[in-house]
């Protein structure tokens, strides 16, 4: 307690707490010095009306002011002006004893002038009777809690106004139910909601129906709550109900007791990103897709080259087989011929002898001759050259020719050949490609007749000429019927007929050039039946 | 006793018919079959064998290689020399194939015909 001048207002106070306290013993002795050494908060004491009764030397640290400078002046020498303007001072004395306490923070004034941010209680004092003798103040410097809170206030600020104002980027917060408790310009760019329209709704009016569906939202949030954060990518809903491609991130927000506090989430829309990749990966796609069948065209087309080259290798070796064959005996004839010369022993050699030579040459040549005919004639087929030169032509006398011409062959072939023909049947042809097809329906029934008799049979039918060649070989069987008429085809299955395989293929060409068609009909081994019609009129 | 004939497998008559006349001419007995079982017929009864055979490949009824199977077959027509006479593109292999080491491809020299009946017969 300080010196106080007995006369003083103060000191009446003072005389009368004196008389409250009549009892005081040691312990209030100890409490008031106690109270005394308090630096870190003024504590004193004020009458009814304000003035000072007693101060500590945390009130001196804290305002400035001695003992002696301050006691007996009111307590609102540490007020502001503003504040004694509007009698603050008295209301809140007035508050106190209202409410039993008055507490403030507020602006102060040090005897210095500064000011300094005040933590104020005040509590009435009354005595034993219930009689009101003054105010306990006590008053705490918060300058320093207050500038920090400040900074931090300003900071937190700062830091909300750069996360409202970023405008690419969604970034929202989410309490721990999901949600929406803040919304920046990004959020409502990217999805198109007011933060008025949004806040207080949950996160899960942004996801696609059947994602909610799936309970995609709430696995979402407990994943950030366990892991810390979720990361994804997928479609997400704008309020106009468009979706957009959703790079999204979920922070789980936690105190220092790891309690859920809520999320932050950041949403970008990256749906151009999304559609260039989508495209890129559909063209890689369709590349894949377009090598795939060119690779598989390819080998397709490698396929029937190597089938090409093989059946052209195929034909080689046939044709060498079948030019070889009429040399051998044409080659002997002659040597032989000139062996005789060299000797001279020709003149010693019988006619029927020379004359033989002769005519083996001959046919051996014929044969060749035929042969590189046929081979020319492939050839012109395959280069769509086959050119007819039409006249009128009887069949008969073709047919009566050809026999002549080969008579030689069916003698030696043993088949008896007979010519059928009712009426003379004139048609405009080509005669030789039309003797061809007569030598060669004629040489293959020879050559498969077995020695049986060989029949064509000519006749008219329906404005076309029917040339019938029918034989009692070995027949054809029904699965060959096509085969035999394409190039290099014989019956393969019996390597020991020879012949290059052009014949039928030529054959059914001459036929075709001429708008006709020609067919077989057998049955193996009870020979074949080939049929050729030929239009009479000047169809080409 | 007669001389031994050779004997020409062929089912091409045209040859069979010169090999024949040249070999006549050379004072040679020439025997001649269209196909395999021609000749087999033939020589089941032939006296005496034939001094040698010259066998074509691709024959009707029965190959050349179907007729070398049976000539192995019997021991006394398995030792008559057999030239393999073919225009086979393959002939040094397919000779290889039966069992003859001997082969001519067609078309033959007449002087080539001559030194090969000269050696067997």
């Amino acid at each position: 307690m300080n010196k106080q001048d007995p006369t003083s207002p103060q000191s009446k106070v003072s005389a009368n707490l004196e008389k409250a306290h009549v009892a005081t013993d040691a312990a209030e002795e100890k409490f008031s010095l106690l109270v005394e050494s308090v630096r870190d908060y003024a504590i004193f004491l004020i009458d009814p009306q304000g003035q000072i009764l007693s101060w500590n030397s945390g009130a001196e640290r804290i305002k400035g002011y001695t003992a002696d400078e301050v006691i007996g002046k009111h307590f609102s020498i540490f007020y502001s002006d503003a504040d004694i303007q509007r009698n603050h001072p008295k209301h809140e004395l007035e508050l106190a004893i209202k409410n039993g306490k008055y507490e403030e923070e507020g602006w102060r004034i040090r005897k210095n002038g500064t000011k300094f941010w005040a933590n104020v209680i005040i509590t009435p004092l009354k005595d034993k009777t219930g009689t009101h003798v003054g105010f306990a103040k006590v008053t705490r410097d918060l300058s320093e809690k207050r500038e920090s809170e400040e900074r931090l206030r300003k900071s937190e600020e700062r830091l909300r106004k750069m996360f409202e104002g970023i405008k690419d980027y969604a970034m929202i917060m989410l309490d721990p139910e999901g949600l929406v408790t803040s919304w920046n310009e990004g959020a409502r760019r990217i999805k198109g909601y007011e933060a008025n329209e949004i806040i207080g709704q949950s996160f899960k009016k942004f996801y696609p129906p059947q994602d909610i569906q799936m309970g995609k939202c709430e696995y979402e949030l407990v994943e950030a709550a366990e892991t810390g954060r979720f990361e994804d990518e997928g479609w997400r809903i704008r309020k106009d109900g468009t979706k957009f491609w959703a790079s999204v991130l979920i922070t789980a927000i936690k105190d220092e007791n790891n309690n859920l506090l809520g999320y932050s989430k950041v949403t970008r829309d990256i749906t151009d990103r999304k559609r260039s990749e989508d495209l890129l990966k559909m063209a890689y796609t369709n590349l894949e897709k377009r090598v795939e069948e060119r690779t598989g065209e390819l080998m397709k087309i490698n396929d029937q080259l190597q089938e090409a080259v093989r059946t052209r290798d195929e034909f080689l070796s046939i044709a060498s087989h079948e030019l070889r064959t009429p040399l051998t005996p044409l080659k002997l004839q002659v040597q032989s011929f000139i062996s005789n010369i060299r000797k001279k022993t020709i003149k010693e050699m019988p006619d029927e002898r020379l004359q033989r030579m002769g005519d083996t040459c001959d046919r051996a040549l014929t044969r060749l001759i035929t042969l590189i005919d046929n081979l020319l004639d492939v050839s012109r087929i395959n280069s769509g050259k086959l050119n007819l030169s039409m006249e009128d032509v009887n069949l008969q006398e073709i047919a009566e020719e050809i026999l002549e011409r080969y008579k030689y062959d069916i003698q030696s072939s043993g088949s008896l050949v007979t010519i059928d023909i009712k009426q003379p049947i004139i048609g405009y042809f080509d005669r030789l490609r039309i003797e061809q097809v007569f030598t060669n329906l004629l040489t293959n029934a020879l050559k498969y007749g077995n020695k049986k008799p060989v029949s064509i049979e000519i006749s008219k039918e329906r404005g076309f000429a029917k040339i019938i060649f029918r034989d009692a070989g070995m027949g054809i069987s029904v699965t060959d019927f096509d085969r035999i008429f394409e190039r290099f085809e014989r019956l393969t299955d019996n390597t020991n007929v020879a012949g290059l395989g052009l014949g039928l293929f030529i054959t059914k060409q001459i036929v075709e050039a001429h708008g006709g068609t020609i067919e077989v009909s057998s049955k193996e081994s009870e020979g074949a039946v080939f049929t050729v019609l030929l239009p009479l009129e000047k169809t080409i | 006793m007669t001389k031994s004939p050779i004997l020409v497998i062929d089912d091409d008559k045209e040859i069979r018919e010169s090999l024949s006349e040249v070999l006549i001419d050379e004072g040679y007995t020439v025997v001649s079959a269209s196909n395999g079982k021609e000749a087999l017929e033939y020589l089941k009864t032939a006296s005496p064998l034939p001094c040698m055979v010259f066998l074509d490949l691709m024959m009707p009824i029965m190959d050349g290689r179907s007729f070398r199977k049976e000539q192995l077959l019997i021991p006394a027509l398995s030792e008559i020399p057999t030239i393999l006479f073919s225009a086979d593109g393959q002939l040094d292999k397919k000779a290889l194939d039966i069992g003859i080491k001997n082969f001519v491809k067609k078309p033959i020299d007449l002087d080539e015909l001559l030194a090969i009946a000269a050696k067997y017969c």
